[in-house]
């Protein structure tokens, strides 16, 4: 007999709606819901800065600060040198991890069925952000190299050279830590949620979805925090 | 395996499994929230520029006015400038003037002075000429009375002024 319960439970981890590439198989729910994150975000950009006018009113007003934001951000953690050419990858990363967390957290999702698993944050899945980690060890290590060329791996070695099996070794915990500290917190709050939705509908689930949306938008700042920190420790002098 | 999954798309209309409810107080309690803070940072933001602009522009306008003010002043001083120098070059032609007309004044009268004192040593001179001449005229005379003076030219002196003044007599009489 199938438990009545997991008729009401839709939350299906490790259920995916396969699409099928070539020899690849991808999960189509977290490419759908990644589309309406760009959607959101071009959207927002397109509207508010489509007739930039000096003095700022309305939606320009906010992207405005937004940039501000990011690039106060960007400065603090990389330094006053090189920080404005990594101002649109820290952007993007704040940006599109905070609009998929909130999106999840607050789109009325589980209206759309679809064959095989439901929709929700893209950054559930793991390979999101895998993705998105790998592609912060990748730009900090080209932001060493591009500065300092081959004397980059000086720090490997610096201050004192018995460190050097740590530091590889910080090579391989840092996307590993950014990826599943990401993926666990949205997961994490995504299924305490549906559960609680099982257990009580109403009312008692809403302190935890507020505490989610709260964390979730932490943890889109922690991630592109800890991105400028680590290009930042890429790109500063030895002192 | 459990026959999770529906086969196919559609739209769940079961209220409590979409969590529509909390969801929709989840939303409002957030854009509540967050929107009014977002707004009041917007607006202050916006305050913040609109008045720093003006504040630029009232800077620009003094700016300009000081500098036009600087301008004329410059200008001003620029002719009172011009204005000294002219005083002072007509001032310094005319104490040159009277410097050159007191010394010619003052060579007049030395000119004076000179031809005083010559002609008065030139009298003098004269003076002294005469007062020898005379003097010795005096002397020679003195001898020669003195020394040529014998009885007989005595006597023959005496009769010419006795006769000289027998004639004399009777004209003033008559």
């Amino acid at each position: 007999m199938i438990n009545p319960l997991l008729e009401i439970a839709e939350v299906s981890v490790g259920q995916h709606y396969y699409w099928k590439l070539g020899n690849f198989e991808l999960h189509g729910q977290v490419l759908i819901t990644t589309w309406v994150v760009i959607a959101i975000l071009l959207a927002l950009s397109l509207l508010g800065n489509s007739n930039l006018k000096p003095t700022p009113d309305g939606l320009q007003n906010f992207t405005e600060y937004i940039t501000e934001y990011i690039r106060d951000l960007a400065k603090t953690q990389i330094g006053e040198e090189d920080y404005v050419k990594w101002v649109p990858f820290i952007g993007t990363l704040f940006l599109f991890i905070f609009v998929s967390n909130w999106s999840g957290a607050l789109l009325p999702y589980h209206i759309i069925e679809i064959p095989n698993g439901e929709l929700a944050a893209p950054t559930n899945d793991i390979n999101t952000t895998v993705a998105l980690a790998l592609l912060t060890s990748i730009s900090y290590f080209y932001a060493g190299i591009s500065k300092k060329g081959l004397g980059y791996f000086k720090r490997y070695i610096s201050p004192a050279a018995f460190l050097l099996p740590i530091n590889v070794l910080e090579d391989f915990t840092k996307p590993v830590s950014l990826s599943f500290r990401l993926f666990g917190n949205i997961l994490a709050d995504e299924l305490v949620v549906g559960v609680l939705v099982s257990l009580v509908p109403l009312i008692v689930p809403i302190p935890i979805m507020l505490l989610g949306v709260f964390t979730s938008a932490v943890q889109a700042l922690v991630f592109a925090t800890l991105a400028g920190a680590y290009i930042g420790e890429a790109v500063e002098d030895h002192h | 395996m459990l026959p999770l999954g529906h086969g196919g798309f559609g739209i769940n209309t079961n209220i409590f499994e979409t969590n529509l409810i909390n969801l929709a107080a989840v939303i409002g309690i957030v854009v509540s929230f967050v929107g009014n803070n977002l707004n009041a940072l917007l607006e202050d933001r916006r305050k913040t520029i609109l008045s720093n602009l003006e504040e630029a522009n009232q800077r620009a306008i003094e700016a300009q006015e000081k500098l036009q003010n600087a301008k004329t002043q410059l200008e001003l001083s620029k002719k009172k400038a011009q204005e000294i120098r002219d005083e002072g070059v007509s001032r310094a032609s005319n104490e040159i003037q009277t410097v050159v007309s007191q010394h010619e004044i003052r060579l007049a009268s030395l000119e004076d002075f000179k031809n005083e004192t010559v002609q008065f040593y030139q009298q003098k001179a004269f003076k002294e000429a005469y007062v020898y001449v005379v003097s010795r005229i005096m002397s020679r005379v003195r001898e020669r009375l003195n020394n040529g003076l014998d009885s007989t030219y005595h006597v023959i002196v005496n009769n010419f002024y006795v006769s000289k003044f027998t004639e004399f007599k009777p004209k003033s009489i008559s």
